[in-house]
């Protein structure tokens, strides 16, 4: 059974979703609730940074693949489990 | 925001006495919890590498575990970030006049609440387990009239230092609201 790996990148674009959508939620807490502190600001900082630079890699990452190739899942499963 | 030095519904000689949060081994606690998670992708590739060499000649099958990976750690990365704004915002503020109890239960889920001084009735700290005691947290209850919810401080530092300051607080009001007291005691 062969499946487009542009399936997967698909699903990853849903989750990055996802993850925005948390993080918005996440981030409005601490700005609305939380304190003008240098802990709060700080550690609001360093999250947007990291969620930032793992986003950027997983875009670069997606930019040197050849979508046009699928991947056949019971090669995958006999590979890991057989 | 939350301004410490403008407190909700301040009185006008009411001032700041404690801001309180959890210990933060609590915090240090969850960054390893979710360290030893995010790490696990790196467990499986080893185990994956010892078991099935060949998944990793594969290049499709290096993109979707690729894939997967950053899912993954975007998520645990956002737990951790929750887990800090969960710790960070449970406040408990005692004043000179009351004590506000603030906790972020969940991330829908906020409860504020508040106690006057003159209305509490017993304070007790309580330090339970080996972690508590050997760096110095606890919980401490406040309790107020009968009727009145109970106010939980959890895993607070210094949990002794801080119900005999609220004694102390409490017994200074005595003295500067009598009139207040007595009523509460029924007196």
């Amino acid at each position: 059974m062969e499946i487009p790996i542009v399936f997967f990148f698909v699903m990853y674009m849903l989750t990055l979703g996802a993850f925005f959508l948390g993080s918005a939620f996440v981030l409005y807490h601490a700005i609305k609730f939380g304190q003008a502190s240098k802990l709060n600001t700080g550690a609001m900082s360093v999250y947007i940074l990291v969620s930032v630079a793992m986003i950027s890699f997983s875009l670069w990452y997606a930019s040197i693949i050849d979508w046009a190739s699928s991947i056949d899942l019971i090669v995958a499963f006999e590979l890991i489990f057989l | 925001m939350l301004h410490v030095h403008h407190l909700p519904n301040q009185a006008p000689d009411e001032h700041l006495v404690l801001l309180l949060r959890r210990h933060p081994f609590i915090i240090l606690g969850e960054i390893v919890k979710y360290t030893l998670i995010a790490s696990l992708p790196f467990f499986v590739r080893f185990v994956l590498e010892q078991r099935a060499s060949d998944f990793f000649e594969q290049g499709e099958f290096v993109v979707v575990s690729m894939f997967l990976f950053l899912a993954f750690e975007l998520f645990i990365w956002l737990l951790l970030y929750r887990a800090f704004i969960d710790y960070y915002l449970d406040v408990w503020i005692v004043t000179n006049k009351r004590i506000i109890n603030i906790e972020q239960i969940d991330l829908f889920h906020r409860r504020f609440s508040e106690q006057k001084l003159f209305r509490v009735q017993d304070v007790s700290s309580v330090q339970k387990g080996i972690m508590a005691t050997l760096f110095d947290y606890g919980n401490v209850s406040v309790q107020s009239a009968a009727e009145q919810a109970r106010f939980e401080f959890e895993q607070i530092p210094h949990p002794n230092d801080v119900a005999r300051r609220i004694n102390e607080l409490i017994e200074h009001n005595k003295h500067v609201n009598p009139k207040n007291h007595e009523r509460v005691d029924g007196g």
